[in-house]
C-alpha cells in the first residue's frame, strides 16, 4: 500500500463549533463550543455517554451534517462554505467513513462496493487501475477470497472488513468510525482495530467513536464528551 | 397490531392507498353500472311484449289442455288482426290489447278494467296537428271499429307517451271487442309468457306450431346481453389486477419487513398472530382506500348533480343520489375473498420460513 | 467499471424491478385493451347494431298528397329511399331446403350491402344487378336468439350456388288482404359472421334486389302508406319534426329503445377512458414508487462523495431503463391480452366469439404518450429534490 505523504500539522481544526437541533420552538443543544485539531498519523478514540453528542460530532467532522456555528478547517481549508459539489468532491477525495451497519449496497459484490468511490475520481479512470486498487484493498483486509460475494453472503465482520476497504479506496487523509465494532465479536473487533491502527501508522487520521473497554488500547488520544462539551 | 398512524407514516403506503383507491373507485363504478343498465333493461327492454308474444299455429280450443299444464303462461288469447278504430277527433289509431302490467305509465286516471274503456295517449299527432287528449279524460268516445261498426268507449285513463300512441284496452276483455267485429278470426292462437326467459321453455313444451310473434327485439335484447357480458368480463379484468397488485406488493412489503417479523417471533408471537398482524396492515389500507374512494364517488356525485348537465340518461343515472348501495356488497366481498386467500398464501410463506430457519 | 454500468447491473440485479415491471406491463395492456374494447364495441353497436336497415325506416300512414310528400321525401338529403310498399317482412324462410335439416325451420334476415363483405366460403356478392345473397357461415335460425346457449347450427354450404326460394314468414299467419309471393334468390357463398360480429341469422344482398323482393314479394290492396329510409338513425329526430312541421307524421315500422342504447354504449365508452385513466395513474404510482425506494443507497452514494450531479443522472439512468423495460412488459402482455381474447375466450366461453377487440395504433400512442409524460414528471421531481437538497442545507442522514 502506498503511503501518503503528509506534513505533520493539523489536519482538521474545529473552531468553536455549536450544533442544535429544534423540535418546535424547542431547542436541543447537542454539541456546544467545540474546540479541536487533529493531526495526521494519530488515532482519535471518542468515548462518552449515549445522547452526549460523538455520532454527531463525527458526521459534522464528514461533512455529513453542518454545524450551526463554528467553523471547521480540513488541510487548512475553509469547508464551511463551500458549494455542494465541492463538498461531495472534499468526503470523496479526503474523507472515508465507516459505520456500525456497515451500509454496504445490497445489489453489488465485495468487490463493486469497493469500487463505489473509484469510479467517480478522476485519478482512477483507467479500468485496470481501478481493478488493482480493488484487489488490493479487499486483499489488505483479508477478503482475497470472497470478492464476488453479495452482503448477504458475508457474516457480519466480513461486511465491516468490505466498508473498511471502501473507506480507503481513495486513499483519503481522514478515516472517520462509527462504532464499527458494534455488530461484532471480539475477534473481529480485534481484527477492526488491528486495521485502524496500521492505516494510523501509515500516516492518515483515525477518528473512532466506540464503547468498546479495548478501544483505549489503540487509541493514541482519547476525547471524552459530555453532554455537547469535551471534557 | 398496526395502527393507522403507523401505517401512513411511510410514504409506499401512501403510493399504495393512491393504487387501490383508483381500483375501488373503477370497481364501484362498474357494479353500479352494471346494476343501472340491468335495472333499465329490465324495466325497459327485457318484458317487452314483443320480446315474450308467441303465435301457435293451431286453434286455441285444441290447445287448452296444453297450455294449462304449462306454467310461466300469463295470456292465452285467440289471434286477431289489428283493430282500428277511427273518430273524428282523435284520429285514426289501433287498439293494443295488453294485460295491465304491460300497459305504459299512467299520468292520470286508472287503468281500463271493464270492456268499454280504454287508455289514451297524452299527445298525438292528427290531421297535422299535435293534440293533447287530457282534456277527454273520463269522458265517453265513440269510435268506428275496422270502417264497419261504432263502439264507445269510456276514456278511463292518460299515459305518458313516448313513441307509444296506441289506445290501450284489457286483454282479458279482448273476446268482447273481437265478437262486435265482422272480421273473421284465423285459427291461430297468441300466447303471453310471463317472462322474455321462460320463452324458449314454453316453446319447447308447446312444440313445434309455436315460434315467437314478433322478433324484431332480438337485436335490441342481444345488445343488452352483450353489454353486461362485457361489464362483467371488465369487472373479473379489474378484481385480477386488484388481486396481482396486492400479491405482489404484498410479496414485496413481506421481504422488506422481515425484521420486523423476526422481532415479533422473538417476543412471544406465534406464526398465526405474526400472519394476522401482517394481513391487518392491509386490511387497514386497502379499508382507508374503500372509504376514499367511496367518498370520492359521493362527492362527484353531489358535484355531478349540481354542476354537470349532460343529455346522456344512462350517465346521469350513474351520478345520480338515489341511495341504492347494494352494489357495494360484491366489491366486499370479492375484497374479503381476496384477504382471505393472501392469509393462507402468506400463512403458509411464514410457516414455510419457520421451518427453514428464521431469516432476518 | 464505471458508474453506468453498475447503475445498468445494478438495475437488472434488483428482483423487485421485475415485479415492478410486470404490474406496470398488466397496467399499460389492460388499460389499451379495456379503452379499445370499449370504443370498438361502442362503435359496432352504434354504426350496425342500431344502424340497421329497418331501424331506420319509417312510415307515414295514409297521407294526404302523396306527390306532395313524396316530393318533400325525396328533397331531403337524409332519406336515401322512398318506398310505396315496404311490407314489414323483414324475417324470411326458405321453405326449399327444410327437408334438407329434418323439417326445422330454416329463417333469416335480409339486409341491404353497399360495400364487400367477404364471403370464406363461395364467391364475394357481385357488383352485377344478380339476384344473389350471401349468408352466415355459422348458421342459427331467428328465433333461437332469445334462447341462451343454443345448438342448433345448420351448414349452409351444400346449398352454394343453388337458387333459394325464399317467402315471408308472415305468410305462415296470413291476414285475408294480404297476398305473399316467393321470390327466388341464388346463395352465392358463406361469410364470417363470427369476425364481423353479426348474427347467426343476417343474410345481405345489394340494394337494387333488396328493392326488388319488396316491391315483388307482396301486393297489399288499398294499400295508401308511404315509406321511406333515412341515412342514420342519429337524423331521426331531425327528419320526424320536419315533417311534422309540413303537416306529416312518421312513425318507425320497427321499434327500438335508441336513446337508451345509445346512451348505455356511449357510457360504455367513457367508462372505458376511465379506466384508462386509473390504470395510468397506477403505472404513474409504480414509477414513483421507484423514486422513493432508492433513499437509502442515495444517502450513501451521497456519503461517497457522490455528487447531486452524478446521482442525478444515476437516478436517469434508472428511470430510462424502467421505461425501456416496461415498454417490452407492455408488449408482452399485450400480446397475451390479445391471445386470450382472439383465441382462448372465444374457445372457451363461445358467447365471447362476438367480442371484437380491434386494437388501432392510437392506443398503443397514447400510452406512450403518458409513460414519457410520467418520466418527464419524474425527471422534474429528481431536479426538484436535488435543487431543494442543494437550498435547503439539511444533514444528508
Amino acid at each position: 500500500m502506498e503511503e501518503k505523504n503528509t506534513k505533520n500539522n493539523t489536519l482538521i481544526s474545529l473552531k468553536n463549533l455549536s450544533k442544535s437541533y429544534y423540535k418546535g420552538s424547542k431547542e436541543i443543544k447537542v454539541l456546544n463550543n467545540i474546540n479541536l485539531d487533529f493531526e495526521p498519523g494519530k488515532f482519535y478514540l471518542i468515548v462518552g455517554h449515549s445522547g452526549s453528542g460523538k455520532s454527531t460530532l463525527l458526521k459534522i467532522m464528514g461533512l455529513i451534517d453542518k454545524p450551526t456555528n463554528g467553523e471547521i478547517f480540513i488541510n487548512n481549508n475553509n469547508v464551511n462554505n463551500l458549494s455542494d459539489r465541492k463538498l461531495a468532491k472534499f468526503r470523496n477525495n479526503e474523507i472515508g467513513f465507516v459505520f456500525q451497519d456497515y451500509f454496504l449496497d445490497k445489489l453489488l459484490t465485495a468487490y463493486e462496493n469497493v469500487t463505489v468511490p473509484m469510479i467517480i475520481n478522476k485519478e482512477y479512470k483507467k479500468r485496470k487501475i481501478v481493478k488493482k486498487r480493488a484487489l488490493e484493498l479487499l486483499d489488505f483486509v483479508g477478503l482475497k477470497d470472497r470478492i464476488k460475494h453479495f452482503p448477504k453472503e458475508l457474516s457480519g465482520g466480513e461486511e465491516q472488513r468490505v466498508a473498511i476497504a471502501r473507506a480507503l479506496a481513495n486513499d483519503p487523509s481522514i478515516i472517520l468510525a462509527d462504532e464499527p465494532t458494534g455488530n461484532l465479536d471480539v475477534e473481529s473487533e480485534k481484527f477492526i482495530f488491528e486495521k485502524l491502527k496500521e492505516m494510523s501508522k501509515n500516516g492518515k487520521c483515525i477518528i473512532m467513536v466506540s464503547h468498546s473497554k479495548d478501544a483505549i488500547n489503540y487509541a493514541d488520544k482519547v476525547l471524552e464528551v459530555k453532554d455537547g462539551v469535551i471534557l | 397490531m398496526y395502527n393507522f398512524k403507523k401505517i401512513f407514516r411511510k410514504k409506499i403506503n401512501w403510493i399504495l392507498l393512491i393504487i387501490y383507491f383508483s381500483l375501488f373507485l373503477s370497481l364501484i363504478i362498474l357494479f353500479k353500472y352494471i346494476f343501472i343498465i340491468k335495472k333499465e333493461v329490465n324495466s325497459n327492454i327485457y318484458d317487452k311484449v314483443r320480446n315474450r308474444e308467441l303465435i301457435v299455429f293451431n286453434n286455441v280450443e285444441n290447445l287448452t289442455n296444453k297450455l294449462d299444464k304449462i306454467d310461466n303462461i300469463k295470456y292465452v288469447y285467440k289471434d286477431y288482426q289489428s283493430l282500428k278504430v277511427y273518430n273524428n277527433m282523435i284520429g285514426e289509431n289501433i287498439i293494443k290489447p295488453y294485460l295491465k302490467n304491460d300497459m305504459p305509465t299512467l299520468l292520470i286516471g286508472s287503468y281500463p278494467i271493464n270492456n268499454n274503456e280504454i287508455l289514451l295517449p297524452e299527445t298525438a299527432f292528427v290531421n297535422g296537428k299535435d293534440l293533447n287528449f287530457i282534456e277527454y279524460l273520463n269522458k265517453e268516445l265513440t269510435f268506428t271499429l275496422n270502417d264497419n261498426l261504432e263502439i264507445t268507449f269510456l276514456v278511463t285513463g292518460i299515459y305518458k307517451n313516448s313513441k307509444e300512441t296506441g289506445i290501450y284496452y284489457n286483454l282479458k276483455n279482448l273476446d268482447y271487442l273481437l265478437s262486435k267485429t265482422p272480421k273473421s278470426i284465423t285459427n291461430y292462437t297468441r300466447v303471453l309468457v310471463d317472462h322474455y326467459k321462460n320463452v324458449d321453455k314454453v316453446i319447447n313444451k308447446i312444440g313445434n306450431s309455436a315460434r315467437l310473434y314478433d322478433p324484431n327485439g332480438i337485436e335490441e335484447i342481444n345488445a343488452y346481453k352483450y353489454l353486461i357480458k362485457l361489464l362483467i368480463f371488465l369487472i373479473v379484468l379489474t378484481c385480477l389486477i386488484l388481486t396481482v397488485i396486492l400479491f405482489i406488493t404484498s410479496t414485496i412489503i413481506y421481504y422488506e419487513n422481515k425484521k420486523e417479523r423476526f422481532m415479533l417471533y422473538a417476543l412471544g408471537y406465534t406464526n398465526y398472530n405474526i400472519c394476522f398482524n401482517f394481513i391487518d396492515y392491509f386490511l387497514k389500507i386497502l379499508l382507508v382506500s374503500f372509504i376514499l374512494s367511496f367518498i370520492t364517488y359521493i362527492i362527484s356525485m353531489i358535484l355531478c348533480n349540481k354542476f354537470v348537465v349532460t343529455d346522456n340518461t344512462v350517465l346521469n343515472s350513474l351520478f345520480k343520489i338515489d341511495n341504492n348501495y347494494l352494489f357495494l356488497i360484491p366489491i366486499i366481498i370479492i375484497v374479503l375473498v381476496i384477504l382471505s386467500i393472501l392469509y393462507i398464501i402468506t400463512m403458509f410463506r411464514i410457516k414455510l420460513n419457520s421451518k427453514k430457519g428464521i431469516e432476518i | 467499471m464505471s458508474s453506468l454500468k453498475i447503475t445498468i447491473k445494478k438495475f437488472f440485479r434488483n428482483k423487485l424491478n421485475y415485479l415492478i415491471l410486470i404490474l406496470i406491463g398488466i397496467c399499460c395492456a389492460f388499460s389499451i385493451i379495456v379503452n379499445s374494447l370499449t370504443y370498438s364495441t361502442k362503435e359496432y353497436y352504434k354504426d350496425n347494431v342500431l344502424n340497421w336497415a329497418d331501424y331506420r325506416i319509417f312510415s307515414i300512414l295514409h297521407p294526404e298528397n302523396r306527390e306532395k310528400l313524396i316530393n318533400k321525401l325525396n328533397s331531403m338529403e337524409e332519406v336515401i329511399g322512398v318506398f310505396d310498399e315496404y311490407g314489414y317482412y323483414t324475417a324470411w324462410y326458405m321453405p326449399d331446403i327444410e327437408e334438407h335439416f329434418e323439417g326445422k325451420e330454416i329463417t333469416v334476415r335480409i339486409s341491404g350491402v353497399a360495400g364487400e363483405i367477404p364471403a370464406v366460403k363461395g364467391e364475394n356478392l357481385p357488383a352485377t344487378d344478380e339476384d344473389v345473397m350471401i349468408c352466415p357461415i355459422t348458421y342459427r335460425p331467428l328465433e333461437n336468439l332469445l334462447v341462451e346457449n343454443t345448438k342448433l347450427e345448420f351448414d349452409l354450404t351444400p346449398f352454394i350456388g343453388k337458387e333459394m326460394t325464399i317467402v315471408p314468414l308472415e305468410s305462415r299467419s296470413p291476414g285475408k288482404d294480404d297476398i305473399y309471393k316467393e321470390f327466388k334468390i341464388k346463395l352465392v357463398g358463406l361469410y364470417d359472421n363470427d369476425r364481423l360480429n353479426n348474427f347467426y341469422h343476417d343474410c345481405y344482398t345489394n340494394y337494387n334486389t333488396l328493392a326488388k323482393i319488396r316491391k315483388q314479394v307482396t301486393t297489399i290492396k288499398n294499400n295508401s302508406h308511404i315509406y321511406f329510409q333515412i341515412d342514420d338513425k342519429i337524423n331521426e329526430e331531425k327528419v320526424i319534426s320536419e315533417l311534422k312541421k309540413s303537416g306529416y307524421f312518421a312513425h318507425s315500422v320497427m321499434d327500438i329503445d335508441y336513446v337508451l342504447a345509445v346512451d348505455s354504449f356511449d357510457t360504455l365508452e367513457y367508462i372505458g377512458k376511465g379506466l384508462f385513466i386509473i390504470s395510468m395513474l397506477i403505472v404513474l404510482c409504480l414509477f414513483s414508487y421507484n423514486l422513493f425506494r432508492n433513499k437509502k443507497i442515495i444517502k450513501l452514494n451521497k456519503i461517497l462523495g457522490y455528487s447531486n450531479i452524478r446521482l442525478l443522472f444515476n437516478s436517469i439512468i434508472e428511470t430510462i431503463l424502467l421505461f425501456i423495460n416496461s415498454c417490452i412488459s407492455l408488449i408482452i402482455f399485450l400480446l397475451v391480452g390479445i391471445h386470450v381474447f382472439k383465441n382462448y375466450l372465444p374457445d372457451h366461453y363461445p358467447s365471447f366469439k362476438q367480442i371484437n377487440l380491434i386494437i388501432s395504433p392510437l392506443e398503443f400512442k397514447k400510452v406512450f404518450i403518458v409513460l414519457i409524460f410520467i418520466i418527464a414528471f419524474i425527471f422534474i421531481i429528481n431536479i426538484i429534490s436535488l435543487l431543494l437538497g442543494k437550498s435547503n442545507r439539511k444533514n444528508i442522514i
